[in-house]
């Protein structure tokens, strides 16, 4: 019996996920998505950014500790920046994150892709790529706290 | 008076746009109930178009003539007179952009069946297969998905009816084979060709078609397709192995090619303009943009066949020609001062949801959503009453006009698409236009979820996006007067002529090359190709002529061009001479960027060459074929591996003048080894011409490429499929363009993304460029061989399209400081200089700030300073610094901390 309901609860978990893009590869790659009807779970919601560079470490961890399931950042692919370096420092920041994070054991629910304005396939395929990997790891252990 | 532009397709909507922007006043006749043109109809394209529509559709300046023709046209430059469909049009100018049409495919290719399509058609089916049920690709016969698809190429082109190659075929084949695949990968796709004519950017596609997404490419003679009960056979010729192959496909696309309109040829009786014996209207490789009437300009499919790239350069292009000849009559949009209402502490948020024309209504549950938008606190209104942009821009302002709105939250169409025409509705009704918050309903949410999906997200997303919209503040504009000015990089044909095209536009222009002389790469030509026999020489002169006699440009030789700094409308840089300290400062607030390619690669070892001294390179051979040419056999190699990019006039150059040697001395025997002959447009006569004439053609695979041993040529050819040894006694290969020099340090000085070291143009839709020589940094324009190695008439017309884009910019009298830019909290900081260390384009500098007193207790301290960043003019917004900034004393406006940290309390 008990062990039904948790497969039940799994089965229903629907992950939270929280994602920043950069406004000119990869949230052009979401609306690519779109314009080519390429259907993808509806988990994650996404925040834009006009830069990579604009990922701040904060903006992770107030999404994980408000209770995100999942957090994902996705920009240009190095060298295509709109603003030439952007992505360089995101890549800078975003392992500076993920040392911040494992201290925390919450690593695994932090992804980081790079995605151009031309990859609207690649943007579906990730969004449920990722929503399958949160579901594996469950609901995070921080949701429903008040921290 | 004004200008009229005939035909409302790509082209037609740039030139009128580019115009009514600049203060001129335009008839725009269409003869069609809709604009767009063909675009319109391809699937990948339209809604790249659709923002263009809306801005013509709404232009003060354009008086927008639909189901409209021209019935007669009298008068001469400068005063002409038109009956359009009954009514009278004076004006001064005329830019004719009537497009193309497809051929009538004869019941050849299997065309009747209807699982045979011709390729606009099945544009047509991709965009159906979209919206469908099942969103699946199927046959038009029985409905069944395509598993197995080809097509054939050159349908309708390089054939006895229609002798020239429709250039743009190649690449929108490439594209639709990636759109199939992109959207189902298991279909098989086969394209039978006879070249691929592709370059730069689709060049990388064919190769990522090949060797990523398993498209097959089958090199063979014209295709036979047998249409049999519930399938189609192929049977085809395979080049490369020799072989007669058959097989079996559910559908087949043709690669039509691109006629003249269909009404040109009365188009052209009425307006007296020539037309070349094609149809096309007549113009010349020196002057793309002019027909034989002066005062009538033309542009786009209806000069040549072309992609959509190169129609919106001639169109920009023929647009300043024609502004050249009339009067500025009109007041330009958008530079009138905005007062902006004083927004108070009471919130008044309005929630705009637009129905796009069903696309959002269809999936998800409006009303339901209202209702619980409704709920929300500062609230105060929803409406959700409009379907179409327009619509939903006059609710807006009469909401804020009207209710008082402060904050407005628009959902619906992609930011994007809209976000530009959203914040002028804002800023129209009288709210500053950064209270604007963006729903992204259509393309991120209606279009990918499933109904009961896409209501809970899009309640979530609204939840947001009311949030956030607390937290927005008004970011004061500023505006700044233009410097009527312009700096002209390079001194070569693009840049001579788009150097031009500004000072007769009336601005002043600073013309910088770093040689001795003007005329860049062009110096090195003679003879151009083609049978018009024009001298390099002859047409440089002329140009050079009018730039040293034209009073308002100042051409500066030898020097080298510093310290760029500012932004659209307003730069300044330092001129060095070369081996000088001294320099020159000059201010102008637009710059064209022509620095050319460069033709001195040297293939050095490749073929002996620099040993061996019969071999030698096109260039040089150019140069021979002036004198006595003495060589009996000659073979001349194509796509010689090297740095750089292969022209787009490299096969041009190569057949041209295997030609000429031919024609020179017709006993000898002229070889040329190639992997793809490329000689699009009309160009292709001059292939046909020279295998006529006796050129002998050979075709090697870049696997196996030709050797040069003792003397002796040896190459697998792959349409004999064998062996074929050649002893020469002169080699000439044709090498790669490079780029310049100055590209790296203009990039960065710039801020312009380079791409195999040439300049990029600001990236549209990932398949498709509607303004080819704008960049990211606006206020700087490229074009010519500096974008990529082109031909003069694709020079000389994108030079006067950046010419005519600096002008759109120059004509203004004030533009608006950009609104996302980080400021400095200069309490908090503290001058550590990390935001100055990480910005990319030196926007921060620290400065000695004075402390201002402060008691504590009973001590006061003073005369204290301390260090504090300063964000400066240059600053591009992309928020570096507010991440970088350990204490939290930087913040990049519309992106603040609490602004962000608002969307992520309702993400989740
Ligand atoms: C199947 C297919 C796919 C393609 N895909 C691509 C692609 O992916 N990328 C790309 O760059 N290019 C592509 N092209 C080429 C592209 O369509 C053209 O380059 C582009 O549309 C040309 O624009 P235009 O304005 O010159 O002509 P058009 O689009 O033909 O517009 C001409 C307009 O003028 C109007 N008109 C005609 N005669 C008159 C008259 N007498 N009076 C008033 N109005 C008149 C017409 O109604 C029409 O609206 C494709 C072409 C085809 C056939
Ligand atoms: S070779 Fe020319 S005519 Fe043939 S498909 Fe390519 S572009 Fe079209
Ligand atoms: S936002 Fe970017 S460009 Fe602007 S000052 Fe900061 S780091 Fe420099």
């Amino acid at each position: 019996m008990g062990e039904e309901t948790t497969k039940k609860e799994e089965e229903e978990f629907e992950p939270k996920i929280v994602g920043f893009t950069c406004n000119w590869c990869t949230y052009a790659a979401a609306d690519l998505a779109g314009t080519s009807r390429k259907k993808y779970p509806p988990n994650s919601r996404i925040i834009r950014l006009m830069c990579s560079a604009r990922l701040d470490p904060m903006f992770v961890l107030k999404a994980l500790l408000n209770g995100a399931d999942g957090v994902f950042f996705s920009g240009c692919h190095p060298g295509e920046c709109h603003y030439i370096k952007g992505n360089y420092y995101a890549r800078r920041r975003i392992a500076a994150i993920r040392t911040i994070l494992k201290q925390l054991g919450l690593d695994n629910r932090f992804k980081s892709y790079w995605i151009s304005a031309s990859e609207g396939e690649k943007f579906a395929n990730t969004m449920k790529g990722l929503t399958e990997e949160i579901k594996e790891l469950g609901p995070s252990p921080l949701r429903g706290k008040i921290l | 008076m004004g200008i009229a532009v005939i035909g409302g397709g790509v082209a037609g909507i740039t030139a009128a746009l580019d115009l009514a922007d600049s203060g001129y006043k335009v008839h725009l006749i269409e003869k069609n109930a809709e604009l767009g043109g063909k675009m319109e109809e391809l699937a990948e394209c339209q809604m790249g178009l659709s923002p263009y529509i809306a801005k013509v559709e709404n232009h003060p300046n354009i008086n927008l003539m639909l189901s409209s023709e021209l019935e007669r046209l009298s008068g001469t430059a400068g005063d002409f007179k038109l009956s359009v469909s009954g009514n009278e049009v004076g004006v001064e100018s005329v830019v004719l952009a009537p497009g193309y049409d497809i051929p009538e495919v004869a019941k050849s290719y299997g065309y009747g069946s209807p699982d045979v399509v011709v390729s606009l058609d099945f544009e047509g089916m991709l965009k159906a297969a979209t919206v469908s049920e099942t969103g699946e690709l199927v046959r038009p016969s029985d409905g069944k998905r395509v598993k197995k698809l080809g097509f054939i190429k050159c349908v309708g082109s390089r054939c006895q009816e229609n002798e020239i190659c429709s250039t743009a075929c190649c690449a929108y084949t490439a594209k639709e084979a990636w759109e199939v695949k992109e959207r189902f990968p298991d279909i098989e796709i086969y394209i039978f060709y006879m070249d691929i004519r592709v370059f730069g950017k689709d060049e990388e596609l064919v190769a990522e078609l090949k060797d990523k997404y398993g498209v097959k490419y089958i090199r063979s003679r014209v295709p036979e397709v047998i249409p049999e009960e519930g399938a189609l056979t192929v049977k085809f010729e395979n080049l490369e192995k020799g072989t007669i192959e058959k097989l079996d496909l559910d559908m087949v696309v043709l690669a039509v090619g691109l006629l003249p309109s269909k009404t040109l040829s009365k188009l052209a009786e009425i307006t007296g303009v020539k037309t070349d014996k094609y149809g096309y209207i007549e113009t010349s490789l020196t002057s793309p943009l002019e027909t034989s009437v002066p005062g009538i300009l033309a542009c786009g499919t209806a000069t040549a066949p072309m992609k959509v790239r190169e129609s919106v350069a001639q169109a920009s292009g023929a647009a300043l020609k024609a502004a050249g000849l009339s009067q500025r009559t009109e007041p330009i949009p958008g530079q009138e001062e905005h007062k902006y209402i004083e927004v108070g502490d009471e919130l008044k948020t309005g929630v705009f949801i637009c129905g796009c024309e069903g696309e959002i209504a269809n999936s998800i549950d409006i009303p339901a959503v209202v209702e619980r938008v409704s709920e929300l606190k500062d609230v105060v209104y929803v409406n959700s009453e409009t379907n179409t942009l327009q619509e939903a821009m006059d609710a807006i302002e009469s909401g804020i006009v009207d209710q008082g709105l402060n904050r407005i939250v628009f959902a619906g169409q992609s930011p994007r698409e809209c976000e530009d025409i959203v914040r002028d509705a804002c800023a129209g009704a009288g709210l500053n236009p950064y209270l604007l918050e963006m729903v992204n309903l259509r393309e991120q949410c209606a279009w990918v979820q499933g109904p009961k999906d896409a209501t809970e997200a899009a309640v979530d997303m609204l939840k947001m996006a009311v949030e956030r919209a607390k937290y927005l503040e008004e970011i004061p504009v500023e505006r700044y007067p233009v410097i009527p000015k312009a700096l002209v990089i390079g001194g070569g044909i693009s840049g001579m002529n788009a150097a031009l095209g500004i000072a007769d536009a009336g601005y002043e222009v600073h013309l910088v090359d770093k040689g001795a002389e003007l005329g860049g790469g062009l110096r090195e030509s003679t003879e151009l190709p083609g049978p018009g026999g024009e001298q390099a020489a002859d047409v440089l002169k002329e140009l050079v002529d009018k730039v040293t006699a034209n009073e308002r440009i100042n051409v500066y030789t030898k020097v080298k061009e510093e310290k760029v700094v500012g932004r659209a409308g307003s730069f300044k840089a330092k001129i060095v001479a070369e081996g000088s300290a001294e320099d020159v400062e000059i201010e102008f607030g637009a710059c064209v960027i022509a620095t050319g390619a460069r033709r001195d690669f040297v293939p050095e070892g490749y073929f002996g060459y620099g040993k061996e001294k019969n071999v030698t390179t096109v260039s040089e051979f150019v140069k021979m074929l002036a004198g006595k040419l003495d060589a009996n056999t000659i073979a001349l190699i194509q796509d010689v591996p090297g740095e750089g990019v292969t022209a787009r006039y490299s096969s041009i150059e190569v057949v041209d003048s295997a030609l000429k040697a031919k024609e020179k001395n017709p006993d000898a025997n002229v070889f040329v080894l190639y992997q793809d002959i490329k000689t699009y447009g009309k160009w292709e006569v001059l292939y046909k011409d020279a295998r006529e004439k006796g050129v002998i053609f050979l075709r090697y695979d870049k696997e196996k490429p030709p050797k040069y041993e003792d003397g002796i040529v040896s190459v697998y050819d792959v349409i004999f499929n064998d062996e074929i040894q050649i002893k020469p006694d002169l080699v000439v290969l044709s090498t790669p363009a490079m780029p310049a020099e100055a590209n790296e340090r203009l990039s960065e000085m710039f801020r312009i993304p380079l791409k195999n070291g040439f300049f990029m143009e600001k990236p549209e839709r990932p398949k498709m460029v509607l303004t080819p020589v704008d960049t990211v940094n606006e206020g700087v324009f490229i074009c010519g061989s500096a974008v990529y190695p082109a031909m003069i008439d694709e020079c000389l017309a994108m030079s006067s399209a950046a010419a005519s884009r600096a002008c759109v910019l120059l004509a203004k009298d004030f533009l608006e400081t950009p609104a996302m830019t980080s400021v400095v909290d200069e309490e908090i900081c503290v001058g550590c200089g990390v935001c100055e260390a990480i910005c990319p384009v030196e926007a921060i500098e620290l400065t000695e700030e004075p402390v201002p007193v402060v008691t504590f207790g009973v001590t006061t301290v003073v005369g204290r300073t301390k260090k504090v960043a300063k964000v400066g003019e240059g600053c591009i917004g992309c928020g570096s610094c507010a991440s970088y900034c350990p204490s939290s004393a930087m913040s990049l406006k519309y992106f603040r901390d609490k602004q962000v940290y608002a969307q992520l309390d309702y993400a989740v």
